[in-house]
């Protein structure tokens, strides 16, 4: 059993805090797995991956005396992780707006398609779409930022920041249908 | 209303990963290298950057010295400095029939005594004003002395450079310098062995024509 398992979070803030090892060890095996699955969700790639992990557990360890316990830890760990991510996606990427006119839409209707497929197979296909539009799914999608939220970290307007994500649903569910063998219709 | 898509899409994509076993170790040697610099200063240890800065800093100021020694090393120029010109008289020496064409006299002495006293002269200038033995009648040659007129502080500065040629011993000892303008300068007959012979001879010769000319007008 990890030690972790064992200790509580008040007792591992602690000893990060204090600069325990132990405790910092703790801390990692505690959250590492669902802190990791974030990162491969921004990264695109398993190199990419690790190295935004470490930047993300190295910023946690730093400020970790900063955490007022207002909110869950685990959502304060994640909160900094994924700034980590987005501030490395920042740095290499310019976002462009997308005409509405220009996207377009699957309507599916075959949830048991996409239920059937197994995570590392979403995983690989939001890993295969271009940085902007992986970013602001994520950002949307899985953490819940509203589009203003998005616009202020990426520095896009809103109306950016929608268009990126409608692309992205499109190109998802494009691939999914192409996984499958539903009966899918396609709208232009 | 959440788009069924997206509900399904977040459920599936918060699920954990594992990560690689020894991305743990990595993060520890991160953690290492962040925290070792505080125990280094604690301890009184010298980060290593700064000893580079240091072995920098020791380095730049050796090649500087290194260059002023070198640059400074081997000038023998004879600084005079001052407003005043130096005495250089044209002059031409005559020795018997033989006149030694356009020959520059310079006094270093005279020179350095006609210059204002803030002028400085450097060591080496001094040394070799005194090694010369002097004094106000040695002849250099022309093409010994180089004059430059260098400005330090706005002051002008004449620089001689004297080279390392040496006159002859025989020919200069007896020369007479008569200062002034531009005039021929009489030499003592005996200064010269050879030249004294060539002159007995040449008088003889002419006492001979006149004798012979003497009887031929007498037998006439």
């Amino acid at each position: 059993m990890y030690i972790s398992q064992q200790l509580s979070d008040s007792e591992i803030i602690t000893g990060c805090i204090n600069g325990d090892r132990k405790f910092q060890k703790a801390l990692y095996e505690k959250f590492s797995s669902k802190m990791f699955a974030v990162c491969l969700r921004y990264a695109g790639e398993y190199s990419k991956a690790e190295d935004l992990m470490q930047d993300g557990f190295i910023k946690v360890y730093r400020n970790i005396e900063k955490f007022r316990g207002d909110g869950s830890f685990e959502g304060w760990i994640r909160r900094i992780v994924v700034n980590s991510c987005v501030e490395h996606f920042r740095k290499k990427t310019t976002l462009y707006a997308i005409q509405e006119t220009d996207v377009k839409s699957y309507e599916y209707y075959d949830h048991n398609a996409l239920e059937s497929l197994k995570q590392e197979d979403i995983m690989k296909m939001v890993s295969e779409l271009s940085n902007g539009y992986r970013t602001v799914f994520n950002l949307y999608v899985v953490e819940g930022y509203t589009h203003k939220e998005i616009g202020e970290m990426l520095n896009i307007s809103e109306g950016t920041s929608k268009s990126q994500l409608s692309r992205a649903r499109f190109l998802l569910q494009q691939k999914i249908a192409n996984t499958s063998q539903p009966a899918l219709s396609a709208t232009v | 209303m959440e788009n069924e898509f997206d509900k399904i899409m977040r459920e599936r994509l918060s699920e954990a990963s594992s990560p690689p076993s020894d991305l743990w170790d990595k993060i520890e040697g991160k953690l290492d290298a962040f925290e070792n610099p505080i125990e280094a200063e604690k301890s009184g240890e010298i980060s290593p950057i700064w000893k580079y800065a240091a072995a920098a800093v020791v380095s730049g100021i050796a090649v500087a010295l290194g260059f002023m020694f070198v640059n400074d090393g081997n000038n023998q120029d004879v600084l005079i400095g001052g407003k005043t010109q130096l005495p250089v008289n044209q002059q031409e020496i005559q020795i018997g029939e033989q006149l030694i064409p356009s020959v520059q006299l310079v006094s270093v002495i005279d020179a350095k005594q006609s210059l204002p006293l803030e002028v400085k002269t450097s060591k080496k200038a001094a040394k070799s004003v005194t090694n010369q033995s002097i004094v106000d009648e040695q002849l250099v040659a022309t093409n010994d002395i180089e004059t430059g007129n260098e400005e330090v502080n706005n002051i002008p500065v004449f620089s001689l450079k004297l080279n390392n040629h040496k006159t002859s011993q025989g020919m200069n000892d007896k020369i007479r310098v008569l200062s002034g303008e531009p005039k021929r300068v009489e030499v003592d007959a005996d200064l010269n062995q050879k030249q004294i012979l060539i002159q007995q001879r040449l008088r003889l010769i002419n006492e001979r024509k006149e004798i012979s000319n003497k009887s031929r007008d007498v037998n006439q």
